[in-house]
């Protein structure tokens, strides 16, 4: 015997209307996002379906903020770091690259106490910017840094804008960037970590 | 003078647009000075470019339709029928913003009595805010909608009509209609409150605007854009009276 469908309430129905009319206008974008952060089709659409999952629930939530997108990719941003938190913990899945276990191995913010006063080796390593290498030097970076540099240098999100979605001071997210530059720099030119952050020649400021 | 380290802790900054006016100057000095720094600058603008062009598809074009279901069918959405107040989400609206209610002891809230009516380019979809005063909180109380023909409810599509129960807070609660106009039409909206033996109805004229071949826009003569109905004066007739009130 058919079940007999119960009619959804008005506000059921037009919660699944408003939700789609909602959240249609941002997905490109995050699509984009989760492209970028994960570096495959099937794990972007994973993290967008994961997304849609979680903020279904909240479109009441959703439908009272002035700025829904950095709100959505806020909310992607942080399931994206749980997940390679996760993922960095289980001995099942080896992940691209080796410091990002160290990276996430406490559970406070890995940058907390890093000064945000000498500038990165990135601004000193030369930087070989072939299609290929860069491809292979962006796969084999972790996925924080590669989110960071995401959100920073190709999708152009502020500082500012930043230090609201990723919960944390300016400092800590100037270092953040110096580091992730700094990695991506380490793969590009084929060299590993090296020493202290203090790669300007002229250390005194001369100039 | 700004030196080397100085520029590079600003540099962020600098790129993204961030600095002050005097910060800017004072890095542009700089970089007409340093040899270095003019390096180190066009080595980050090499890499955001580089970033940039790497390519990021699309995804399949069933993709957003499959995934949006998905997530509907997932669990039930807090999306209550009166959701919060929104300053910006109000503000943005406000054109299409009409009060009503029940206030104790005072005359009808008449909303927006200039309204000019509500126009919606054909295809289009509008959210009507609809804003209703309450002294008290009411429970089971029934909204009545009626469309003119060519406008639809999202979520009701072909329904002229639309009844359901529902409570209201104390003080204002806010209903959005998202409207779409789906063929030339030229009439009212009609939304009526029921509370125990109280009533009060609400009219706005809804028009929508058709484009014509000369690219012109058409559109009818206006009537008065806000009615009130006889049920509605009766009712704040009783509420002055100090009876009835909700």
């Amino acid at each position: 015997m058919a079940k007999k469908r119960i009619p959804l309430s008005f506000a059921a129905r037009r919660a699944q209307a408003q939700f789609d009319q909602l959240l249609r206008p941002h997905l490109d974008h995050l699509y984009r996002l989760a492209y970028r952060f994960t570096g495959t089709a099937d794990r972007a659409e994973d993290l967008i379906q994961d997304l849609l999952v979680r903020v279904y629930p909240r479109c009441d939530e959703l439908a009272s903020i002035e700025q829904p997108r950095p709100w959505l990719a806020r909310v992607m941003y942080r399931m994206f770091i749980d997940q390679v938190r996760h993922n960095a913990r289980s001995p099942h899945m080896p992940i691209a690259d080796s410091s990002l276990a160290n990276e996430f191995a406490d559970e406070g913010d890995p940058y907390a106490d890093v000064a945000d006063t000498a500038p990165g080796p990135e601004d000193e390593v030369e930087m070989h910017f072939d299609r290929e290498r860069l491809t292979r030097a962006w796969e084999q970076l972790n996925p924080d840094h590669r989110a960071l540099l995401v959100l920073f240098e190709i999708e152009g999100y502020t500082l500012q804008e930043l230090e609201v979605m990723l919960e944390c001071t300016r400092g800590t997210l100037k270092s953040r960037l110096s580091r992730a530059r700094s990695r991506l720099s380490e793969l590009l030119s084929g060299t590993e970590p090296s020493g202290p952050l203090d790669r300007v020649k002229d250390e005194r400021g001369g100039k | 003078m700004m030196n080397c380290q100085e520029f590079l802790a600003q540099l962020d900054e600098y790129m993204t647009g961030e600095l002050e006016p005097r910060a800017v100057d004072a890095a542009g000095v700089h970089l007409r000075a340093c040899a270095d720094c003019q390096q180190r600058l066009a080595r980050r603008h090499e890499l955001r470019a580089s970033l940039r062009s790497q390519i990021a598809p699309s995804p399949r074009p069933e993709f957003f339709g499959q995934a949006l279901a998905l997530a509907r069918q997932s669990g039930p959405a807090r999306f209550s029928l009166w959701p919060r107040l929104a300053g910006a989400a109000l503000a943005a609206s406000l054109a299409l913003w009409i009060g009503f209610g029940w206030l104790p002891g005072t005359q009808m809230q008449p909303g927006s009595g200039k309204l000019a009516g509500i126009v919606i380019a054909l295809h289009e979809t509008r959210t009507v805010q609809l804003a209703f005063t309450a002294e008290q909180a009411l429970t089971g109380a029934m909204l009545h909608i009626r469309l003119p023909d060519g406008v639809e409810l999202q979520g009701f599509p072909g329904q002229r009509e639309i009844h359901w129960r529902t409570d209201l807070a104390r003080g204002v609660n806010m209903l959005s209609l998202p409207l779409t106009a789906v063929a030339a039409a030229d009439g009212m909206l009609r939304a009526r409150l029921e509370h125990a033996a109280r009533s009060t109805e609400f009219t706005v004229q809804l028009r929508v605007r058709e484009l014509v071949t000369n690219g012109a826009d058409t559109e009818r003569p206006l009537r008065s854009a806000v009615q009130h109905s006889s049920e509605q004066h009766e009712f704040f007739k009783d509420s002055d009276n100090g009876a009835n009130h909700v």
